[in-house]
């Protein structure tokens, strides 16, 4: 059991834990920040995923050992209010069904705004490839980064 | 462990275990007003005026509608309330939406599944709304003593056509409550709609983009502790022996128990571990070493199921549809047929199987997303031989149902813990758990036949069904006779005169349970296929064929023209194929047709799917939409990547690197056509699944000549 200190969404968060716990538990149970998601345990399936100094990874194979000093965000750090454009085109495009896969979606897909900007349809493809959606959502995911990055280089968010 | 210390964070406020002062029913409370706001499970003040179980108004003129039907996906969240606001005159964008519990004498009907909710709350729904309208209207009328016909009503406002004062909702609600419910309720027609019909976006989408959307998975209770459990992996196997007081002493681990609990009519048994969180549960359970004894047990290889299957093809079964007179036509007639075989499938919902349950005494509460509160709060009950109505039943949002999540076996385990812990026990599958445990969508193996005259034409179709029986599973089934439902999406309406439906059940120990459009997902397959074999054995075009099969039935010959229309059925694009399939199944007729073509390694590209969909009269055009490509993504999914399949008695797939699902980049193009019309709504989130598989196997026969006749298949081995 160790004190360990994390950087979450730009706060300081102190908890006491065991160093090798997935840092998924650790946002979702002893943080208490839920929009981050269990879905397979084995970097399958995208649904925990977090931005790790901006990277998305999966929280739930990463021991929260490996992050202390690192800058990570959350679905909560995103926006407020639902505000960033990537979440604009999500409501706009209607992605969520189930809505469960749907956080690590997000991440995926900001992470790759901010890399690439404007990505073309193939690279959205390669970017979103490791988050499943058992309900379906692709091609909604598609259309709404494409519009996203859209409104983002005209300026209109 | 000791007490989490928080630098800048509060922790998330506990739901609070108790139900709301007032109106509404121990809820678990995620209703939205503005999107990214949770209403607390206090979030409905004692000033609410309850018009009926399902309308609320305070004074501030506030409309509350109650959800009473689960939210998994489907949209039901967005459905019930756009029923309730047509008549009840509401601009939905005004609204909150708050999740009822179970109670069966109050709301009636809960379950979600088979596509039945817009079916089932179509009347009803819009009734309760029509009848608070009445109610509302005739307090308006006699505070300002007119007759009812002088006002009308926009907006959640009363207008007195005479004096143009207007009197909000929120003014008249408590008189409205002192009336009798009225009984003499006339319901707008279709061309009088203003809401349903249209594409309204989605109340919960908000929720679902910012991670505020609370899930099973989300919930906490005060004082409640984790579990995972070691099941059976042969589902009957027995426990010998486990390693109770090793695992017993790890770092935050309280306990360490066999469990026993009833699937269907069998006992699995397993061992809990009970820990302060979740990671130390897991953590612990690496260390847990449990000796099974599967004496007795037949330990099946996939092989083995595949023979029995087949060889269960040569005994007969129950008929259960006869028309003309198949005996006599079998003599001397000339005969093609054709065997298909589809195998076991995990729902594999994105969010894995979990519960928060309370024993308490003689009472019992549960937290967790679940498609029938109902049926689970009697199974709760039963099994903790306490009265229904000292089980509470908390309802979340879904992350994924598909049929899974109607089924008990989950709360009755986290039950089991809780009584013998004395505690809340928050029980979570693993996602090894979720896929390799069942239950599953059974395999089913079809022998389809058909038989000829002279003039080489069609007498007769038979078709003799090999599966699981579910509704054998229960404790004290009838063996002899099979479920009416099990050949659900097997056409009908084609008119053969000589036209046979015999279905032979298995008897496997493997839990079997409704998943995504149930036995129609294979059913349809198996006919579809085999109709378009007909239709090329007899050098017909496959869409010709079929409407001359369905000779006078409009609706089916109109989907079919349409997808004939949109698909460019005539001008197909030079080296691509074509297939079409066609399923009616759970109120809904659905034709799909698929566009292939094959890249220069050889591998088939789906280029495009084209649906024509005949629901009804429609109550959300956007969200049938979401549910059709759903659909044909997970139709997909198990026709081209996953199967459960089994060695030494045990699901050899337990997770994703294993059972596949599709992803982004093999998710097709779909155009969606929903044809318009005043028939009664049909079902919307199943209809769409049974089609996709023949419909693809159908274009790739067009366009390579092949078969595929067993699922899944790999496309880039054709
Ligand atoms: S839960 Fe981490 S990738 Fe699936
Ligand atoms: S929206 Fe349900 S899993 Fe993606």
């Amino acid at each position: 059991m160790n004190q360990i200190k994390l950087n979450i969404n730009n706060e300081v968060v102190e908890v006491q834990v065991d160093p090798s716990t997935p840092l998924l538990w650790v946002i979702r149970d002893f943080v208490g920040l839920k929009g981050t998601k269990f879905g397979c345990g084995i970097a399958q399936c995208g649904a925990c995923t977090v931005h790790l100094d901006g990277q998305a990874v999966r929280s739930c194979v990463l021991p929260v050992a490996a992050v202390v000093n690192k800058k990570i965000t959350t679905i909560e750090g995103i926006s407020e209010n639902n505000a960033h454009p990537v979440q604009k085109a999500w409501v706009e495009h209607q992605v969520p069904q189930c809505g469960y896969c749907q956080s690590g979606q997000i991440m995926s897909a900001v992470a790759l705004l901010d890399k690439n900007p404007s990505p073309n349809s193939t690279e959205v493809v390669a970017a979103m490839q490791g988050n499943i959606c058992r309900c379906g959502t692709y091609n909604r995911i598609k259309k709404a980064i494409l519009s996203a990055s859209k409104d983002m280089s005209d300026g209109t968010n | 462990m000791e007490p989490i210390k928080y630098l800048g964070y509060n922790r998330r406020d506990f739901l609070k275990l108790t139900g709301m002062a007032g109106a509404v029913f121990g809820l678990a409370g995620f209703a939205t007003k503005k999107e990214n706001k949770i209403v607390p499970l206090s979030g409905m003040s004692d000033e609410n005026v309850g018009l009926n179980h399902l309308i609320f108004i305070d004074k501030d003129s506030q409309v509350t509608l109650v959800n009473h039907r689960p939210e998994m996906g489907q949209g039901v969240y967005q459905s019930m309330p756009m029923l309730i606001a047509e008549e009840l005159e509401i601009n939905l964008k005004d609204i909150q939406v708050i999740q009822s519990g179970a109670d069966r004498e109050k709301y009636g009907h809960q379950q979600v599944g088979g596509s039945s909710s817009v079916r089932k709350s179509w009347t009803p729904s819009r009734q309760l709304g029509a009848a608070a309208r009445m109610m509302l209207v005739q307090a308006a009328a006699e505070q300002w003593a007119v007759p009812v016909g002088q006002c009308s009503v926009q907006n959640g406002v009363i207008r007195n056509n005479s004096s143009g004062a207007e009197l909000k909702y929120g003014e008249v609600v408590e008189k409205a409550a002192t009336y009798k419910v009225p009984t003499d309720i006339k319901l707008k027609s279709k061309g009088d709609f203003k809401v349903l019909g249209k594409s309204l976006p989605r109340l919960d989408a908000g929720l679902k983009t910012n991670g505020k959307a609370v899930f099973s998975l989300d919930m906490e209770v005060e004082g409640m502790v984790y579990a995972t459990m070691l099941r059976s992996p042969t589902f009957v196997g027995k426990i010998e022996s486990f390693n109770k007081e090793e695992v017993a002493a790890l770092p935050g681990v309280l306990n360490v128990l066999k469990i026993e609990t009833p699937v269907f009519s069998f006992k699995r048994q397993a061992v809990a571990i009970v820990a302060e969180n979740y990671p130390a549960a897991l953590k612990a359970k690496k260390a847990l070493k449990v000796k099974w004894n599967n004496e007795g047990v037949k330990l099946w290889s996939e092989k083995e199921v595949i023979d029995k299957f087949q060889s269960s093809s040569e005994v007969s079964g129950v008929v259960l549809e006869s028309e003309g007179d198949m005996a006599n036509l079998e003599q001397g007639a000339s005969q093609m047929e054709a065997t298909y075989y589809c195998p076991y499938q995990a729902h594999a919902c994105m969010e894995p199987m979990n519960a928060i349950v309370q024993v308490d005494g003689d009472s019992c509460t549960f937290w967790g997303g679940v498609q029938s509160p109902n049926w689970i709060k009697s199974t709760l009950a039963n099994y903790l031989s306490i009265p229904e109505k000292n089980v509470e039943m908390n309802i979340s949002f879904l992350g994924g149902g598909f049929g899974r999540k109607a089924f008990t076996d989950f709360a009755l385990e986290a039950a089991s813990i809780s009584k013998e812990m004395k505690r809340p026990i928050k029980l979570i599958w693993t996602r090894e758990d979720d896929i390799s445990q069942g239950p599953f969508r059974p395999a089913a193996l079809y022998k389809m036949s058909a038989y000829f005259n002279k003039k080489n034409e069609v007498t007769g179709l038979k078709n003799k069904l090999i599966t699981q029986d579910m509704g054998h599973q229960w404790p004290g089934a009838n063996k002899e006779e099979v479920t009416q439902w099990i050949f659900e999406g097997a056409n009908k309406n084609y008119g053969f005169s000589n036209f046979e439906l015999e279905a032979v059940p298995m008897e496997f120990p493997i839990p079997v349970m409704w998943w995504r459009s149930v036995y129609a997902s294979t059913n349809g397959f198996a006919h579809e296929s085999f109709i378009d074999e007909l239709a090329s054995a007899l050098k017909k075009d496959p869409i010709a064929y079929r409407k001359t099969l369905l000779k006078n039935k409009k609706r089916e010959s109109a989907v079919l023209d349409q997808i004939k229309k949109m698909s460019g059925w005539n001008n197909k694009k030079q080296g691509t194929g074509l297939g079409v399939a066609m399923v009616e199944s759970f109120g809904s007729i659905c034709a799909q047709a698929v566009q292939v073509s094959k890249n220069n390694k050889g591998s088939i590209t789906i280029e495009k799917v084209y649906v024509a969909m005949d629901c009804g009269m429609t109550v959300n055009p956007d969200i049938i939409g979401q549910q059709v490509e759903g659909s044909i993504v997970m139709g997909l999914t198990a026709a081209i990547k996953s199967k459960i399949s089994f060695e030494q008695g045990m699901a050899v797939e337990k997770n994703f690197d294993k059972f596949k699902m599709l992803r982004i980049h093999e998710s097709p193009e779909v155009q969606l056509h929903i044809m318009d019309n005043e028939e009664a709504p049909g079902g919307v989130g199943e209809p769409a699944l049974p089609p996709i598989a023949p419909a693809l196997t159908n274009a790739i026969f067009d366009l390579t000549g092949k078969r595929i006749r067993t699922l899944p298949f790999d496309l880039n081995e054709i």
